[in-house]
């Protein structure tokens, strides 16, 4: 079944339109990898009131590759001029802008890029070994353990994310409360309109989306005033020396698969971000390295480990996001609303009906990376100059994309009004430390866990939640809220017991 | 030394206003099944909105200082800042404002023509950028994608003569 679902893929990559979002997402991903104060889910969103222009495969092709490249460009901005351009390429830092101030700079892009264009090919071949695994298990899935599923992502989500875990929660909770404005799909009630026809089909998901996210980082950014870094930071790269740091990446092969693999099942988990999958490949890397005490002065390997792990995690986070409806990073919340956006339903139907659109998927991760290493490995010097790019143009640039792309979603002005006050909700919420990706994420889920719900009480009644299958999910649910609490739980009864 | 609310107290109110609001609307409602979600959600909230205000005004162990009816949080409150935050606001609400008004084609060069010169550059730059972005969204989406961009107040009431 597989076999002719990866060749189905290969026939939807192998349209031209399909293939050139592919090359524009990787290219508009690698421009947004590298701006660290906008970012890929910045720039998801942005694009995604576009969406609905381009055909549905065209369109989470483009997001995809979008998503699987931008990590890769952050490392450049680490490793040459000191400035992650995402969190995941915090880990890379450490030894990578070490390498650049020793004259090593070039040979740590090239490790970097290298181990990302090969931790994304062993994330893609791990996914698509695992969906054969993964089918039988969504399909014992009905609407009773769907039902958990969803608790647990959106807690996975609140919680695991770092950050105040009752902020997440409420935020979750926050989520779910706005998804259920308008009609009631199951039972035609209307809920929370006030009356205003505008409500009655729900919150748009653009103005949502662009206010939560995009509003409030371009808003920082410009309160930041001149530019993202200073000007003048001189970066130079010999290509001969980049060579030579792919070179490495090969003669570190099995830390290179290690951390591949690592970062592939961190994806796995809900709610395990890249930042957590890079610092703890990191880590790794240093306990087993033969001279740990040299890592943070600027050693290959230290580049090498983060790298490898922070693309390959997107595999594993896509098969989970697709598989059972639940993301399995913030990133992959976009991903989820785009798939609700486009009327195609994350979950079970994703790896049967939908097999052939979740491998080409796959694929994309594969593909698009090695495209981003043969762009960046060159260019990687002038790509480090977009960070200059001052704030007083990227402000006004992104606010007309922002309005634009809100008015193009549904081409009502009632939705800026909409976009103006979830821009409030968004720099509300970045300021006090609630977690936005998991608000995205309940309005998102809203819908499906409502009916879920229903069809679970129509089918069981109440006691649905005493299902063996439901009381497996509960105790995983419970193990996964509670497990960063669990050290400092201990901690307490030994300080207890010693007293 | 008085104890008082920090911005993110007042947030959290507010949260939790909107939550009992949920709870009063749904408790009007006869059918079930359209307000037990609602009703949970809201309920938990409430709870952990509860919990999380009673954290915070209870672990808050520097209270605010009141210095000759000025607040003093430790460190000096910068008026600047709020200053810049009202400033980026308004430039933000603003555009929506410009573009109800005048539509699109005529704010968003205005908007970016305002902001560049405002923000230092020269008229040069502003204009080649303002014209730059005009004639992008133009022929984007006017005339390549077709969409019909909203004309604004203005024009329609000028075209109603």
């Amino acid at each position: 079944m597989t076999l002719e679902s990866l060749a189905a893929a290969l026939g939807i990559l192998s349209d031209p339109q399909v293939l050139g979002f592919m090359v524009l997402g990787t290219i508009v991903g690698i421009f947004f990898g590298l701006l660290p104060a906008i970012g890929t889910m910045v720039g998801a969103a942005l694009f995604l009131p576009f969406l609905w222009l381009m055909d549905p495969y065209s369109g989470l092709v483009f997001l995809m590759a979008m998503f699987s490249v931008c990590c890769m460009a952050g490392s450049i901005t680490a490793i040459l001029i000191n400035v992650p351009g995402m969190a995941a390429n915090a880990a890379t830092l450490l030894d990578g802008f070490p390498m650049s101030r020793k004259g090593e700079g070039s040979i740590a892009v090239g490790a970097a890029v290298t181990s990302s264009a090969l931790g994304s090919v062993y994330s893609g071949v791990l996914a698509l070994l695992m969906i054969p695994l993964v089918i039988p298990l969504v399909m014992a899935m009905g609407s009773s353990e769907m039902v958990f599923v969803i608790l647990i992502g959106l807690s996975a989500l609140a919680v695991l994310v770092r950050g105040s875990t009752l902020k997440g929660l409420m935020s979750a909770f926050l989520g779910l409360m706005i998804s259920f404005i308008g009609f009631q799909a199951i039972t035609g009630a209307r809920r929370f309109t006030f009356g205003i026809m505008y409500l009655y089909d729900g919150v748009g998901i653009i103005p949502l989306l662009l206010g939560l996210f995009a509003v409030p980082e371009i808003f920082m950014l410009a309160l930041g005033g001149d530019g993202i870094v200073e000007r003048g930071r001189e970066v130079k790269l010999r290509l001969r020396d980049a060579w030579q740091g792919a070179k490495e990446v090969f003669r570190h092969a099995r830390l290179n698969a290690a951390s591949s693999v690592v970062g592939f099942f961190l994806g796995v988990v809900p709610g395990v971000g890249a930042a957590v999958a890079t610092f703890f490949c990191y880590g790794l890397a240093k306990e087993f390295s033969k001279y740990p005490e040299k890592f943070g002065t600027g050693v290959v390997e230290g580049v090498i480990a983060p790298e490898s792990a922070n693309d390959a995690k997107e595999g594993g986070a896509l098969l989970t996001t697709l598989g059972l409806g639940i993301p399995g990073s913030a990133d992959m919340v976009l991903i989820l609303a785009a798939f609700v956006m486009l009327g195609i339903e994350p979950g079970p139907r994703m790896l049967t009906t939908y097999l052939p659109l979740s491998v080409a998927l796959v694929l994309v991760i594969v593909f698009a990376s090695l495209l981003a290493a043969a762009i960046c490995m060159p260019l990687a010097p002038k790509l480090a100059r977009v960070t200059v790019v001052p704030s007083e143009f990227l402000f006004p640039m992104i606010m007309v994309l922002v309005t634009v792309g809100v008015f193009v979603y549904r081409q009502a002005m009632l939705d800026l009004l909409l976009l103006l006050v979830f821009s409030g909700v968004g720099l509300a919420m970045r300021q006090f430390g609630y977690n936005r990706a998991a608000f995205v994420l309940g309005f998102v889920l809203g819908y499906a866990l409502e009916r879920n719900l229903y069809f679970a009480l129509a089918s069981w009644g109440p006691l649905f939640f005493f299902k063996p299958s439901c009381l497996v999910l509960l105790v995983i649910g419970i193990l996964l809220t509670t497990a960063g609490h669990l050290p400092k739980l201990f901690r307490r009864i030994k300080m207890v017991a010693k007293r | 030394m008085k104890r008082r609310l920090r911005a993110s107290s007042y947030w959290l109110i507010g949260l939790m206003v909107v939550a009992a609001v949920v709870l009063i609307i749904s408790s009007r409602e006869e059918r079930l099944f359209v307000i037990l979600l609602p009703v949970i959600c809201s309920s938990c909230v409430l709870v952990l909105g509860g919990i999380q205000l009673a954290r915070e005004i209870l672990a808050d162990g520097r209270p605010e200082i009141i210095v000759g009816g000025e607040e003093v949080e430790g460190v000096q409150q910068d008026k600047a800042d709020v200053r810049k935050y009202l400033v980026t606001g308004a430039w933000i609400v603003g555009i929506v404002i410009a573009i109800y008004l005048l539509g699109f084609l005529i704010a968003i060069p205005l908007f970016v023509l305002s902001y560049i010169k405002w923000a230092g550059k020269r008229w040069r730059t502003a204009v080649i950028f303002s014209a730059s972005t005009a004639a992008i969204i133009y022929y984007g989406f006017s005339i390549l994608l077709r969409i019909r961009l909203y004309e604004g107040l203005l024009l329609s009431f000028l075209k109603g003569f």
